[in-house]
């Protein structure tokens, strides 16, 4: 179900947790269901327990999942309605590296506004580049 | 911080060979962490030091809060340790049923249970002699000694060296689990891709010093290998910044290994003119190669 | 305690092949003894004589000695060479007791290697018409258990000393050998005694010469435990 990546530049316990949330986000989880256990997770994707246990202490922590004692790992019921903003916050996440990206190659910011501006008012022209 | 393994200044000479160079290792309770290093960069050394098997030139070291260097104390540690050393022998002359029952003599903490699953799970034959085992099998029971108890911590030198692929990702699978029995799993290896996908920290030893001591996390979240292209010949010590790991020049090109984030090297090659080519995350075998490869 | 046992099997086939080689020549010389009488002495002789000149003091004593050289090596030292020292010595018990459980063995082995010769020849000697005095043999038994010891404890000092598989065997050889060379030096006799003389009855055989030599093999032994307790592996 998950597949962390060990040689990736991002610790696995927030690949991990972007899964869960990627998962939720997709529907192929939903409120209410069960997560595994912690070390029956860190078994079947061969990880270390402390990398499952950190992923879902921060999941709990924000809300995503609930913890409950003796039971395990539930999804929270609120994510229904979290779902959109978190998934607009990742957007934004990616916009955010992309336009670092691109003024660490020198570009000021007016002429990225510009190359945003053009990709998003001429889409026939981008449709064709594609 | 709670440490199973903490030494201080722990040396060993044999002869005129330094084994071991003021060490200050440092294994934090419930993690697992790969010990890497070199053939006879002192891995062995420093285990054997800890288990009592060698004497500590100079130095001193806690296992499970014991003193390595008196004897006694030691012992009481070792009750508490499994170990499965590199040299993967066991005594010859005893049939698989005879030393599960010899070395379970030893420890209060053994499970049964556990053995008997092992063994089936392992497909040891319990009558037949250990001399006529082959080394994958030995591994084995090597290993269900270790496992069949739920020892503070398990300290293991190439664990996963003559076991095959499917043997290999079951123990990766259970070392990986370990922390929840509170185990501590300290495991030195060559296979640094086993390392990578299952250890909390990371301890490489280089000529018997400690070289790194970091999290993978810290790792991959803040080791950066920046590709820079120069048009005219960069200043001598544009890059004298601490964070910066090592720096390889290939003519007009320059790759600056940096251990936190990418802002202050980027910052500086800009003022000498540089393109940055490209900002890639470091992997834990590049890591090890920089840090034990001779310096330029 | 799992400590003898693991000592009973690394010196079960020596200690086996020895208690065969005993008990099998003890009967030769018993039950062959009209044949074997010719090689042991050119001359008439009772008995009890060619008794003692073919087993206590003769081929059947180097034998023994050689069984109990034999008994003496192993170890640590050989356990490194083989790869199981590391297991060993992870586990929960001091050096001392490792070294005691095979000392232990050891000499118990080399007890029942002496007593042996000493129980079958007045036990097998009436079935060829013969008849040995128990008391003798017994006393003999206890010589050679006496003697053997101390040559057990030299061999297993030599098996800590040095590790190679033959050097250990090859050192206690020459020790012994030396050992004898030096007690046969004019002088000598004052000082140290001979132990094969001890053995065959021919040197002093009172109480004090058995302790003071029993002394010595188990103060042997406890250097080997030392040196162990000080060794690196």
């Amino acid at each position: 179900m998950f597949k962390l990546n060990p040689q990736a530049g991002q610790p696995l316990y927030l690949q991990l947790m972007q899964q869960i949330r990627h998962a939720i986000d997709t529907g192929a989880l939903r409120a209410g269901d069960q997560l595994p256990g912690i070390r029956t997770l860190a078994e079947e994707i061969v990880v270390s327990h402390n990398t499952v246990a950190k992923a879902y202490s921060e999941l709990e922590h924000e809300g995503t999942i609930e913890l409950r004692h003796g039971s395990g790992a539930f999804i929270a019921s609120r994510n229904k309605v979290q779902a959109r903003s978190e998934r607009f916050r990742h957007a934004q996440d990616r916009v955010r590296v992309l336009v670092e990206a691109l003024r660490r190659d020198g570009w000021s910011d007016d002429e990225i506004h510009r190359m945003f501006e053009a990709e998003l008012l001429y889409p026939e022209r981008s449709s064709v580049k594609r | 911080m709670d440490y199973v393994i903490e030494t201080r200044d722990l040396s060993k000479q044999f002869g005129t060979v330094q084994a071991v160079t003021g060490l200050n290792l440092r294994v934090t309770r419930n993690q697992v962490t790969g010990f890497l290093g070199r053939n006879g960069a002192g891995k062995s050394t420093t285990i054997k030091m800890l288990l009592g098997m060698t004497h500590p030139t100079s130095g001193s070291g806690l296992l499970l809060g014991h003193s390595i260097t008196d004897p006694k104390q030691d012992l009481e540690a070792r009750r508490q340790v499994a170990y499965c050393g590199e040299d993967k022998q066991l005594y010859a002359y005893m049939t698989v049923k005879q030393l599960i029952n010899f070395t379970a003599s030893f420890y209060p903490d053994w499970r049964s249970e556990v053995a008997a699953s092992l063994l089936d799970q392992f497909q040891l034959p319990p009558g037949r002699k250990v001399k006529a085992l082959s080394k994958g099998m030995r591994t084995k029971l090597s290993l269900l000694l270790a496992l069949a108890r739920r020892p503070a911590l398990l300290i293991l030198d190439e664990p996963t060296e003559g076991l095959d692929p499917v043997a290999i990702e079951e123990l990766l699978q259970t070392l990986a689990g370990s922390p929840a029995d509170g185990t501590t799993v300290f495991f030195s290896s060559h296979q640094i891709s086993e390392v990578e996908r299952i250890a909390d920290r990371v301890c490489i030893i280089d000529r018997g010093k400690l070289a790194v001591d970091l999290s993978l996390d810290e790792i991959r979240q803040d080791h950066r290998r920046i590709t820079l292209s120069f048009c005219r010949q960069p200043p001598e010590h544009l890059f004298d910044l601490p964070e910066v790991r090592s720096i390889e020049t290939n003519g007009s090109q320059m790759i600056v290994v940096s251990s936190h984030g990418v802002d202050a090297v980027v910052e500086r090659a800009k003022t000498a003119g540089a393109v940055v080519v490209d900002i890639v995350p470091v992997n834990l075998r590049e890591l090890f190669l920089w840090t034990v490869q001779d310096h330029k | 305690m799992m400590l003898l046992y693991k000592a009973w099997l690394e010196s079960r086939a020596r200690f086996l092949l020895g208690l065969l080689a005993m008990a099998g020549l003890s009967g030769v010389f018993v039950f062959f003894n009209h044949d074997v009488r010719t090689v042991v002495t050119d001359h008439d002789v009772s008995y009890a004589e060619y008794i003692w000149r073919g087993i206590f003091k003769g081929q059947l004593r180097d034998i023994y000695v050689v069984l109990t050289l034999l008994l003496g090596l192993g170890g640590l030292d050989r356990e490194r060479s083989y790869g199981t020292a590391g297991h060993t010595l992870a586990l929960p018990v001091s050096r001392w007791r490792l070294i005691a459980a095979r000392g232990l063995t050891g000499i118990i082995e080399t007890a029942i290697l002496a007593i042996l010769p000493a129980s079958l020849v007045p036990a097998l000697s009436p079935f060829v018409q013969e008849s040995y005095p128990w008391r003798l043999a017994l006393q003999f038994g206890a010589l050679w258990t006496v003697g053997g010891i101390l040559i057990f404890a030299i061999s297993f000092l030599a098996s800590v000393l040095f590790s190679g598989e033959y050097s250990a065997a090859i050192a206690a050889i020459i020790l012994l050998v030396g050992y004898s060379i030096t007690t046969d030096l004019p002088g000598m006799e004052h000082y140290i005694v001979d132990v094969h003389d001890v053995m065959n009855g021919s040197g002093p055989h009172g109480p004090t010469t058995l302790a003071a030599i029993s002394i010595m093999a188990v103060a042997t032994i406890w250097l080997a435990g030392y040196i162990t307790t000080r060794k690196d592996y």
